[in-house]
């Protein structure tokens, strides 16, 4: 028995000391390029053959360029209003996607659908074409409907968050009692006002989530924000504009390799937050992928 | 009845008009187009063609060498992340690891860093010599330094390593998730009956997950194959079309090149194989079912 | 129950998979038929009939004069309406500078002309022709004299010969108002023109090397001593812009023209391959020349020369501002070397940058509309404009008038600061030396093609030899693919493919169909 337990005791310590340092590896790893960005965006150093290794160890911290990045004015746009504009047009997109992720999951799970199986299948296989076979095609539809705005770009992002949300939401319906909306319809509510209560209420890490990811989407698409919104500078998002103030859309610009790296962390690390903040809603959605239904 | 079934269908209204306006619209143009010859040359007159942008594609296309390249960038990644991810799951899973909610919040954090930014860091982190991973970290782990622009094998491990680093903390999340909601009495009953460790992986851990690893694996199999920003940021599909996928270079066909019919017509051959593949997978494992 | 679901799935997934692969055979077999009935037809080049406005030209055209430039137009006074024009600026940030002032000069002397600025385009951009598609394309666009022949050729720019009189080309240099012409029709007018030079750092480079042997033995001795890059030239992230140059030197040409008057590719040559290898030599052998992932002022060549770690680049002075900045007294400039082995001179290709209209199909703009941009091009190509964008920017002027007065101040020694005067000779002298370059729409397809299979050379994937061969089979089959070329394929070989596609298509389908009825259970 003791040497069991020793054997046991030894293992332990085995297994614990082997997950610990597979951690801080993967730790270091993950950390790394975000520490070398937040780094840089507060070195001086132009360009990034000019980062030195001594720059991730500074001894001085320069904010030339954030300061660069939040006061330069371009025609009318800078980046504070970049930011503004994609807050505005990720915030509208999220919650469209919730409600569109869970009207969706609310009638997949409850409501009396005929072939419902069968669209959902499809719904789902549509989802599967890719970004090329549809980008021309769409563009051409949104010209021709006056679209190429921020209502289109909405319209646009959603689908693709909504339509895999709408399947966790489903799960997560289905493990909320029917009895709870029954209650509370014959206590004079209507199936909406019902709906809306009840149902967003209990299944709040997939609004959660789909908030999440929809805004996540949103506020970092480039390719389609590009294509629609580029001729108004005014417009642009902080996407396209961390873009031009990089030097990345157009070559002939002047490139800061710093200030790309502010704008990095101006844009990533609210989100980095709202993503921890979220992520024990984030956990609990997903776990309804392991559930098992009746 | 008639007037619940119509209340029912305004649930699922909007849903429909959206796939249809956004998704079947489009793939049904796209499809029209391949048969054109739509490019720059014949830019508002366009004339059909019948089969002759397929018969290109597979007369001189490098049909077999994208497709091979498609494999090799989906499945390389694939294996690699959901490994990554569920062993860094079942890591955190153990009750009497110290300290798991930090470790857990910092190795979501690619995760949570906008992808595209990431992209463009580690696009200037792979640049040899100058770049923080050749300059630094892999001469300090003694490994060879990793080039793109000179050998193949360099760009896939280039690649492969990056979107490792984008995708993992996903599926660690998601396995995490699963791993939590495994009842734990289920595993100190197994104990009891003298189970060891890896019994009960095999027995408890394995089965309770199965749903959610083919779930994530059909999920992330489509979208790993579509996936474009990644080739695209990186190596550029270089060198040469060594590392061009189907998506890849259909949006380079389309976008930089402007032949048009041609990138619908890879598109629709990548998404052919995509679907058939997908649904094989799905009717194997029949995931759709234990959700409904 | 299980078993109901089950069979909906079946029945979901044999319809979407058999719609799929049914739609594509019946309507690729139905257009399979009709395209061999009616066999595509080759290149149709749209002829214009030419209804150009005669307007009583004075005998030099004035282009400064807001009223002679109505006049050219065919406005006598400005219209009771205002009228806005878009315009898409793919100027560089210095440039802008100049931009600016002459657009602010522009509104003021055409006050009922209200011009919206889209800044921030990169030069041969998509985004032109999907916007174009859309109808949406800006009015005025500036582009490279080479993408503005692919969008000309493609109708989507206007054919300027019928709304200007001939004598306008007189106004700007040959060299650059030629880039602006195929087939007899004018589709731009020139900015500037542009191409590579060598710029090299002074404290590293006792003197610009006049021959490759020159320059590989110069290189090897900054090598040596400061530990630096002797070169850097990213040979494997080119599309053949600055390759061209030495491929010339080595004695090659892009294209030739077969005795019954065809354009066809010719860069399988001896001249590609020994170019290629000259390349690869310096750079695997000897070391001596890095291959930088990126070009330009922006990208890794570019840094490097702005960080004193490599003692030349070979870039244009679109860039001379941001190498001006770093370098100071130290920046140097001169034409690409002769070629030892040929004693033939890298000629790069003398390439021009310009304003475009696009057709009222691709922009919807009205007659009004375009008459205001065709003043609004003028304008900003006119004598001060291009001046300013010299003095300001650097650009080398199209426009002859301010060109001779740049010379001129150049001989003075009048440029500010004065080594800036030894710089612009520098780079004036590379013109004498330079290939014109082609602006055919068969030139859309050189890129790619060379891209291609120089890069995968530069990976050692491939030896010189392959990778020339491999380039002109596939320029040659982009061409065919396009029209460009008359088809290879002989009309018999075409039946075999369809009918084996169709057949293919046909087993795919009857093979999983099974498959998908009947699963094994999991």
């Amino acid at each position: 028995m003791k040497g069991l337990s020793l054997k046991y005791k030894l293992f332990k310590i085995l297994r614990l000391g082997i997950s610990y340092i597979v951690l801080i590896i993967m730790a270091i790893f993950s950390v790394f390029p975000l520490y070398y960005v937040f780094m840089t965006s507060f070195s001086n150093a132009p360009n990034l053959i000019s980062l030195g290794v001594s720059d991730l160890f500074p001894k001085h911290i320069y904010f030339i360029a954030y300061k660069e990045l939040l006061t330069t004015n371009l025609y009318g746009g800078s980046f504070p209003l970049w930011v503004r504009n994609s807050l505005i047009l990720a915030g509208s997109t999220a919650v469209i996607s919730v409600l569109l992720a869970l009207i969706t999951g609310y009638a997949l799970s409850r409501l009396d659908i005929p072939a419902k199986k069968t669209l959902a299948t499809f719904i789902y296989i549509v989802t599967f074409f890719p970004y090329t076979a549809t980008a021309v095609p769409l563009y051409l539809l949104f010209a021709k409907m006056h679209l190429l705005n921020y209502m289109g770009l909405i319209l646009a992002y959603t689908p693709g968050t909504s339509i895999f949300a709408a399947f966790i939401a489903k799960l997560s319906i289905d493990s909320i009692p029917p009895s709870y909306e029954e209650i509370a319809m014959i206590d004079g509510l209507s199936r909406f006002q019902a709906f809306l209560r009840i149902i967003m209420r209990l299944a709040l890490p997939v609004v959660a989530l789909t908030a999440l990811l929809g805004f996540d989407g949103a506020y970092l698409d480039f390719a389609l924000a590009y294509s629609f919104l580029l001729p108004n500078v005014k417009q642009w998002t902080a996407t396209i504009g961390l873009y031009y103030l990089a030097g990345l859309l157009n070559p002939a610009s002047a490139p800061a390799y710093n200030i790309f790296a502010a704008g990095s962390v101006l844009m990533g690390i609210p989100l980095m937050i709202l993503f921890i903040v979220s992520q024990r809603m984030m956990t609990r959605a997903y776990s309804n992928l392991a559930g098992v239904k009746q | 009845m008639d007037k619940e079934k119509l209340y029912s269908f305004f649930y699922i209204l909007p849903i429909i008009l959206v796939t249809l306006l956004l998704f079947i619209f489009p793939v049904i143009y796209s499809l029209y187009i391949s048969f054109t010859n739509m490019g720059l040359l014949h830019f508002f007159h366009y004339s059909y063609v019948g089969l002759r942008n397929y018969i290109i594609i597979f007369k001189y296309g490098y049909f077999l060498q994208l497709l091979e390249n498609t494999i090799i960038w989906t499945v390389g990644s694939l294996v690699t992340m959901m490994g990554l991810g569920f062993a860094l799951a079942l890591i955190l899973n153990q009750s009497d690891l110290k300290g798991r909610s930090i470790f857990y919040a910092i190795l979501i954090l690619p995760w949570a860093f906008p992808g595209f930014i990431s992209l463009l860091i580690w696009q200037g982190l792979w640049v040899d010599p100058y770049g923080m991973m050749n300059k630094l970290i892999l001469p300090m782990l003694h490994l060879p330094t990793i080039n793109s622009l000179t050998s193949t094998t360099d760009a896939w491990v280039e690649l492969i390593l990056t979107n490792d680093w984008l995708s993992f903390p996903y599926f660690m999340v998601v396995f995490y998730s699963a791993l939590q909601s495994i009842p734990r009495e289920l595993y100190d009953i197994a104990e009891l009956d003298g189970a060891n460790i890896f019994a009960r992986f095999m027995r408890i851990t394995l089965p309770s997950l199965k749903k959610t690893i083919a779930f994530v694996f059909i999920t992330s199999f489509v979208f790993t194959w579509n996936n474009f920003y990644p080739i695209y940021v990186l190596t550029g599909g270089g060198p040469g079309i060594s590392t061009e996928t189907f998506i890849v270079y259909a949006y380079q066909e389309a976008f930089s090149y402007s032949n048009f019919s041609l990138a619908a017509a890879w598109s629709v051959i990548s998404s052919i194989f995509v679907i058939v593949l997908a649904i094989i997978v799905i009717k194997y494992t029949r995931i759709l079912d234990t959700y409904f | 129950m299980s078993v109901k679901r089950e069979r909906a799935l079946s029945k979901t997934i044999v319809a979407v998979i058999a719609v799929i692969i049914i739609v594509i055979v019946a309507v690729g077999g139905y257009y399979a038929y009709i395209s061999t009935t009616h066999h595509p037809s080759m290149v149709t080049s749209t002829t214009y009939t030419t209804t150009s406005t005669t307007t009583t030209t004075t005998s030099i055209l004035n282009t400064s004069n807001p009223q002679a430039l109505m006049q050219l137009v065919g406005l006598t006074s400005p219209p009771s309406t205002n009228v806005t024009i878009t315009v898409w600026n793919s100027y560089s940030t210095s440039e802008n500078q100049a931009f600016n002032e002459t657009l602010a000069q522009f509104e003021k002397e055409f006050p009922w002309i209200h011009v919206e600025v889209t800044y921030g385009v990169g030069v041969g951009t998509s985004q032109f022709e999907t916007a174009a598609k859309a109808g949406k394309a800006p009015i005025v666009y500036r582009d490279t004299s080479d993408s503005g022949g692919a969008l000309f050729a493609a109708g989507l720019v206007l054919n300027l010969s019928q709304y200007l009189p001939p004598s306008i080309v007189n106004l700007y240099l040959p060299t650059a108002i030629q880039d602006w012409e195929l087939n007899g029709s004018l589709y731009g007018l020139p900015d500037n023109i542009n191409y590579i030079v060598m710029f090299y750092n002074k404290h590293y480079v006792p003197y610009p090397p006049n021959t490759t042997a020159q320059l590989i033995q110069i290189a090897e001795q900054v090598n040596k001593t400061y530990g630096i890059w002797g070169i850097a030239y990213g040979a494997s992230d080119e599309y053949g812009y600055r390759f061209a140059a030495w491929f010339a030197g080595f004695g090659g040409s892009i294209f030739t023209t077969t005795s019954s008057g065809q354009i066809i590719p010719a860069l399988n040559s001896t001249a590609m391959a020994e170019a290629l290898n000259f390349w690869y030599n310096l750079t695997y052998n000897l070391h001596i020349n890095y291959l930088a992932p990126s070009t330009g002022a922006g990208g890794a060549e570019g840094q490097l020369f702005i960080a004193n770690k490599t003692a030349i680049i070979f870039d244009g002075p679109w860039d001379l501002n941001a190498y001006l900045q770093a370098l100071g007294p130290n920046l140097g400039a001169a034409p690409l070397p002769v070629v030892s082995q040929t004693g033939l001179r890298a000629a790069p290709f003398i390439g021009s940058t310009g304003w475009l209209i696009a057709t009222p199909q691709a922009s919807g703009a009205t007659q009004m509309q375009i008459k205001a941009a065709l003043i609004f091009i003028l304008y900003v190509t006119n004598y001060q404009s291009d001046l300013r964008l010299f003095q300001v920017a650097h650009d080398i002027p199209a426009n002859v008038q301010a060109y001779n007065e740049a010379i001129a101040e150049l001989n003075a020694g009048e440029l500010q600061p004065s080594y800036l005067n030894q710089i612009m000779e520098g780079i004036l002298e590379q013109a004498k030396y330079g290939q014109k370059f082609p602006n055919i729409p068969q030139m859309a397809y050189y890129w790619n093609s060379f891209h291609q299979y120089a890069s995968e050379f530069f990976a050692n994937k491939i030896n010189a030899t392959q990778a020339a061969q491999g380039m002109e089979q596939a320029f040659i089959q982009s061409l065919v693919q396009n029209g460009l070329l008359s088809e290879i394929l002989p009309l018999p070989a075409m039946y075999a493919l369809y009918l084996a596609f169709i057949l293919a298509a046909s087993v795919l389908v009857v093979s999983t169909y099974p498959l998908i009825i009947k699963l094994p259970k999991w």
